[in-house]
């Protein structure tokens, strides 16, 4: 499953973490730390299989807790309305 | 986090602002896009207003061009809060597409205003956009400190641009001028509040 970030959210990196100002449905503020950045990053262009190896690669975790991380945050930006899946 | 709670969404941007000033990061920025204005402040900063605008301001505007360069420039820096100012930013008439740059580059559009020029078309106008908040200057709470600060009748119709925010742009800021006679009048007190009830401030 690929998915699609909101276009119209307000975003800046501030030393390794990322802020989110979503102005419009949550209104709301948000701030994804140095491992939801990787995450955010790669969400667009990569399936969640090609994310989590690249997590494996890049931080030093085990493929379960990897896999119950990545489910549970890209689940939690979905019903944030943050990201929408590829139709 | 709820998006009912907002004391941690509060605290979430402190503490952003904390750590964009320690990595001196310059998350605020204000660009002044205009000298001109359509008052003539006694306390003006930009040039003595009682006089014609000095040939150096009228002759060196930066172009439409340049401010979309510094916009980006900015944001590109760090920048993530940017002001539009003046003189007067609701002169310019390329206002809507400074606004439009900031959007498109993933920051927040804010503008500083003294709130004349607002109309229920105009704000509208502008939150189509993606302005996301106003300050608005008041020179006092009366025509009377207008017309010893500013200009006679420009008061009412600044009142008149803040009732037109009251739908379109969901936070603006009112910033007031304290003159001496206003300590002495107590309804001061009681009418910004009258004007900004029901807003989010």
């Amino acid at each position: 499953m690929s998915y699609k970030k909101r276009s119209d959210l307000a975003l800046k990196m501030i030393g390794e973490q990322l802020v989110i100002i979503d102005s419009k449905i949550g209104k709301a503020v948000h701030r994804l730390n140095d491992v939801g950045v990787f995450i955010w990053d790669h969400i667009e262009a990569s399936s969640s299989e090609e994310i989590l190896a690249k997590m494996m690669d890049e931080f030093e975790v085990d493929e379960a807790e990897a896999r119950s991380d990545l489910k549970q945050f890209v689940a939690e930006l979905e019903a944030l309305h943050l990201i929408e899946k590829k139709q | 986090m709820s998006k009912h709670d907002p004391a941690p969404k509060l605290g979430l941007l402190a503490q952003s602002q904390e750590q964009a000033y320690q990595n001196c990061q310059p998350l605020n920025a204000t660009i002044e896009i205009t000298m001109g204005c359509n008052l003539a402040c006694q306390h003006c900063y930009n040039f003595d207003r009682s006089k014609a605008m000095p040939s150096e301001f009228k002759n060196n505007s930066l172009s439409d061009t340049e401010i979309h360069g510094i916009l980006k420039d900015l944001i590109k820096e760090g920048a993530f809060f940017i002001n539009l100012s003046g003189g007067e930013a609701l002169l310019h008439p390329s206002l809507d597409q400074f606004i439009q740059t900031i959007v498109q580059e993933k920051a927040i559009a804010r503008l500083k205003s003294n709130g004349l020029l607002l109309t229920p078309k105009r704000c509208e106008e502008l939150a189509q956009v993606g302005l996301q908040g106003i300050d608005i200057t008041l020179y006092g709470m009366s025509d009377e400190s207008y017309q010893i600060f500013s200009r006679k009748g420009a008061y009412s119709q600044a009142i008149e641009g803040i009732k037109a925010l009251k739908r379109p742009v969901s936070r603006f800021m009112l910033i007031i001028f304290f003159i001496r006679p206003m300590f002495m009048n107590s309804i001061f007190f009681l009418q910004p509040q009258n004007l900004i009830n029901g807003h989010s401030l």
